[in-house]
């Protein structure tokens, strides 16, 4: 009898162990960083356990409201994913989805109420944030599919349909009529935005996972392979007389500044680069050797803002390349990093935690200063 | 250094990068990768896992003197367990030695897993690890393959195959069968000894049980690893105690369904087994626990006989 109790002892605590560490390879914590997005005197910040929206005060950080889509089945189960949250014509879009409920799709929400406009189903998730423009939301998936919903319709546009090759994790980019979408096929597509036809097609030497940056009929595109292409709007031929490569993959936005540009790679640097050639103007600034940065650089006056994955948030003067006050970091742990690009609206930075916290800057005499901060509501 | 950047250092990133090279190597597989980085692993591991594999050897060619001990010293459980102890150390066989190269495995599953999930990584944070884990001259030949062929048999091998569904729950049933074929051929015949018999019937059941619910939840990469480590196993082990495990229909009939699983099963035909040194169940040796090998009634009818007598 008591070796029968052993034995069922021994398989009993067997499947707890199994199940434990079954738990642990289904459910990690997150799997995509928090979006950050702040528009008409509100941040919108993914945040909470459950995630979802949370709109604060820009000047005070204090609670607006939320959004949360309504469950077919009453509550999500399993892992959450979000895109940023886009505003424009009054409303706000953002891509919600949960794979184990089998449910992905665009919402429009009312930024006053945090009320549900109306829902586009998609194919997968939307990881990068929609883009807004004339009456039109742009968003692409995971899946490689592009969609364009007309908004004041709630719904899609007839006939606009486009797929790339693999999935869309950097936003698009609307100038004019054209519709740039950068992949992980490697290609930077631009797109007709009236019918979703493929103008032309660029070809990078890795993945392609943020959204390219315009400036003089020139898009700067970060890419996997270390490099920043220059690729001409028209055209879709890269400049042949720039040239710039990191030491790791440029996952980030670039930061256009008139002639200069402002490159940060998963190497830990922030490059600054001649805007024409692609030469590196000064010495690149590191952060610690165990950190690197995902973020994408952020200009406010004349400091330079970035953020690192171990969560130091840092002012660098523009011109010289030199750290300007001290560094602001949270404890340093990996929860409290940052891969968030920081936002600026007015006098302010804003930047998001991995673990949901807010946290607003203010430039005080050229030097950064942390005026408040929203716990993430999972700690409160 | 915290020991999760030990870990890191140690284990993911050279397993990582392993994969990665193997991957570049092999056409751009990683299923291919996959299956070389577990030959190659059970490679490194056979010091470990060959005196495992002849200890069951050993432990299966005991059994007849073991039953003679259980004969001699049956009632007296104290007697009975000095002397196993002896006969062990005499032999060079111990029960426990299957523990060391499931313990030192634990850490290589949690590093393949990692190594899959980043390598093939289809979420953000993933990816971010793989930039962050490849050591310099993989990245520039790996960067411009991200993201990397993740599909085998139009199945992602990065993903479990509770989201995928469909065929691949086939991953599951496969780990748990080829871990319970391989639990059965090194474990010890029926017979004597009640502690080990327990043990078995933990190890050929509940093994196997636990690696099929892993598989339904962690990617299907690991269940190919799973599959193919196992058929290794199974292979060396015939090459050692012989191919006559591999024959379990041949003991299968509706009576000792139970004793091949590990469950209870005919007395008789446990006994007959034993006595010829064959490989078999594991779990007739409750029987000779009690002391009662040479019944002919089932596990199941004494059961109900004690039941009646209460």
């Amino acid at each position: 009898m008591i070796k029968s109790g052993r034995v069922w002892g021994a398989a009993v605590a067997l499947l707890l162990l199994g199940s434990l560490l079954s738990a642990c390879g289904g459910a990690l914590p997150a799997e995509n960083w928090p979006g950050l997005t702040v528009a008409g005197g509100v941040v919108y910040a993914i945040s909470g356990s459950p995630q979802q929206v949370y709109m604060l005060d820009a000047e005070t950080g204090t609670q607006k409201g939320t959004f949360m889509p309504a469950s077919p089945t009453g509550t999500f189960k399993g892992q959450l994913y979000w895109s940023p949250v886009t505003v424009g014509d009054e409303t706000a879009f953002v891509g919600f989805a949960s794979p184990s409920d089998k449910f992905a799709g665009l919402f429009a929400f009312d930024p006053a109420t945090g009320q549900e406009k109306w829902r586009i189903p998609a194919d997968n998730l939307i990881l990068a944030a929609p883009v807004y423009a004339d009456g039109t939301v742009y968003f692409g998936t995971s899946s490689g599919r592009v969609y364009a919903v007309d908004t004041a319709a709630g719904a899609l546009k007839p006939g606009w349909s486009f797929q790339a090759g693999e999935a869309i994790w950097g936003s698009p980019l609307v100038i004019g009529e054209r519709l740039y979408v950068p992949a992980m096929d490697h290609y930077l597509y631009c797109l007709d935005t009236k019918t979703g036809q493929e103008v032309w097609k660029f070809k990078a030497g890795g993945s392609l996972a943020a959204q390219p940056s315009p400036s003089d009929g020139t898009l700067y595109q970060g890419a996997f392979d270390g490099k920043v292409h220059a690729v001409e709007t028209g055209s879709g031929q890269q400049a042949s007389d720039f040239e710039f490569q990191a030491q790791n993959w440029v996952w980030s936005e670039v930061l256009v500044d008139g002639a200069r540009l402002y490159v940060t790679s998963l190497d830990g640097k922030l490059y600054t680069l001649d805007a024409a050639t692609g030469k590196v103007l000064s010495n690149a600034y590191q952060v610690q050797a165990d950190d690197y940065i995902r973020a994408a650089p952020a200009k406010i006056g004349d400091l330079v803002i970035i953020a690192s994955a171990n969560g130091q948030v840092i002012a660098l003067n523009g011109q010289s390349g030199q750290v300007a006050g001290s560094p602001w970091t949270d404890s340093g742990t990996v929860v409290n990093g940052i891969l968030t690009t920081p936002v600026v609206s007015g006098e302010w930075v804003y930047v998001i935690l991995l673990n949901g916290k807010v946290q607003a800057f203010e430039v005080i005499n050229g030097l950064l200063a942390q005026r408040w901060s929203f716990p993430s509501p999972a700690s409160q | 250094m915290d020991i999760g950047g030990i870990f890191n250092t140690v284990i993911l990133q050279p397993m990582l990068n392993a994969l990665l090279w193997l991957y570049s190597m092999l056409g751009n597989q990683f299923w291919l990768a996959i299956i070389v980085f577990t030959i190659l692993i059970r490679g490194l591991m056979t010091p470990l896992m060959l005196p495992q594999q002849r200890a069951a050897k050993k432990m299966q060619d005991l059994q007849p003197q073991l039953k003679e001990l259980q004969k001699k010293y049956g009632k007296d459980r104290e007697r009975m367990a000095q002397e196993q102890m002896k006969l062990y150390k005499e032999a060079g066989a111990s029960p426990m030695s299957g523990c060391l190269p499931m313990l030192v495995q634990m850490p290589i599953w949690i590093g393949l897993w990692q190594s899959i999930n980043q390598a093939l990584g289809h979420q953000p944070l993933q990816l971010l690890g793989l930039s962050q884990n490849m050591y310099g001259p993989l990245r520039q030949m790996i960067s411009a393959d991200v993201p990397l062929n993740r599909f085998f048999l139009g199945m992602d091998l990065s993903v479990e195959p509770s989201v995928l569904g469909g065929l691949t729950y086939l991953l599951p049933i496969l780990v748990a069968f080829t871990m319970w074929l391989q639990s059965k051929m090194m474990a010890s015949p029926a017979g004597a000894d009640p502690q080990s018999a327990s043990m078995n019937q933990s190890m050929t059941v509940m093994m196997p049980l636990m690696f099929g619910f892993f598989s339904l939840n962690f990617s299907t990469g690991l269940s190919l690893y799973f599959i193919v480590s196992n058929i290794i196993g199974i292979i060396t082990q015939g090459f050692i105690s012989g191919w006559k495990g591999l024959l379990f229909w041949k003991n299968m009939s509706l009576g000792n369904l139970g004793g091949l699983l590990g469950g209870p099963r005919p007395a008789q035909s446990s006994n007959s087994r034993a006595g010829r040194g064959e490989t078999s169940s594991t779990g007739a040796t409750s029987d000779a626990a009690e002391g009662k090998v040479g019944g002919t009634e089932s596990g199941v009818q004494r059961k109900k006989k004690r039941r009646r007598k209460r």
